[in-house]
């Protein structure tokens, strides 16, 4: 059991094109929801559009799906289908989670969050990113599998709690 | 062996050929810090991998006056079909032929495997060793961090230098 006195942050630099972070996701997902007052996830952009060209967009629309409260649904739902990341695709997955497709449409012509988006890639420049997905626990990198069992291993580690 | 490579002298000079066979010399880059990168294989199976954030953070890295050259034994068609597939528009060299040579003269070979060791050696504007990372698993991949820190210390080093000048 994770000890809920000594809360652990994990933190995710991602990349909604990267399959390796979509795979991540629900393992890191139900380690939050299992531990809901114990472990906090915080999900940072690193768009690699060397490799990824969609990468980016994706990453604005999560933001604008932020912007409306919904960043996680759109998280969920950029990785549910990926790489399918054409505007037009960006637009029914933002339709499908109920966002005012007005305002995502404006802020998505606009780049409103695209600022958001380079700092966290900066952000990720100098916390060491290696790969995507990068995470972070308690803001130590964690380059070990990223499997339920050996994430959560290594959560108790840094937590100091004892395991049952 | 690596130990026997010492920080601020000379790092050992090589000729190697890139994707498109044409032949690169670590001395042609006088003037400029160099970051070497060791890494163990083309086509290697991670996602995005340390090459490509480094071809991602690519202007930032010359921002420092500096240019990379990754080095792995693969061969010059493997390196370039790589290069393509992966947009990377830094020199691939290719340790090939005599095999992992210039791997075994930076102490970064594996004789197990023979493939090189994940590392990355900085080189100065004029041709010394500056500092090395070498990887402890080279299943991972230095964080880039790593390279900036570096070319901060270089680039700091040369502007005091000038200062003195």
């Amino acid at each position: 059991m994770i000890d809920p006195n000594a809360p652990v942050t994990i933190l995710e630099y991602g990349d909604f094109e990267c399959p390796y972070c979509a795979m991540a996701a629900p393992v890191l997902e139900r380690i939050v929801v299992e531990n809901p007052d114990a472990i906090r996830l915080i999900y940072r952009h690193f768009p690699v559009t060397t490799v990824h060209p969609l990468s980016l967009i994706a990453a604005e629309a999560a933001e604008a799906g932020g912007a409306q409260g919904k960043f996680w649904q759109m998280h969920n739902a950029l990785f549910a289908n990926q790489p399918r990341f054409e505007s037009d695709s960006l637009r029914q997955l933002s339709r499908a989670i109920g966002l005012d497709i007005r305002r995502f449409d404006r802020e998505m012509e606009a780049h409103v969050h695209l600022q958001e988006v380079k700092q966290d890639f900066r952000r990720g420049v100098q916390d060491g990113v290696n790969g995507t997905p990068t995470l972070l626990i308690n803001r130590v990198r964690y380059d070990g599998p990223r499997e339920y069992d050996a994430i959560l291993s290594a959560i108790a580690a840094v937590a100091g709690a004892r395991e049952l | 062996m690596a130990q026997t490579l010492q920080l601020n002298k000379p790092a050992p000079e090589f000729t190697l050929p890139d994707g498109n066979r044409t032949k690169v010399n670590l001395k042609d880059f006088r003037g400029k810090s160099v970051v070497l990168a060791f890494y163990p294989a083309d086509w290697s199976p991670v996602c995005t991998n340390e090459l490509a954030i480094i071809q991602e953070t690519l202007e930032d890295i010359r921002g420092y006056n500096a240019e990379v050259l990754a080095i792995s034994v693969d061969n010059v068609w493997s390196h370039k079909a790589w290069a393509q597939q992966q947009h990377i528009s830094f020199p691939l060299l290719s340790d090939f032929w005599p095999h992992g040579e210039v791997a075994r003269t930076y102490g970064v070979f594996r004789d197990e495997d023979g493939i090189s060791n994940r590392a990355l050696f900085f080189i100065d504007k004029s041709g010394n060793l500056r500092n090395t990372w070498i990887a402890e698993n080279p299943a991972v991949a230095p964080g880039i961090n790593i390279i900036f820190d570096a070319l901060e210390v270089i680039q700091g080093a040369h502007q005091t230098g000038a200062r003195r000048a």
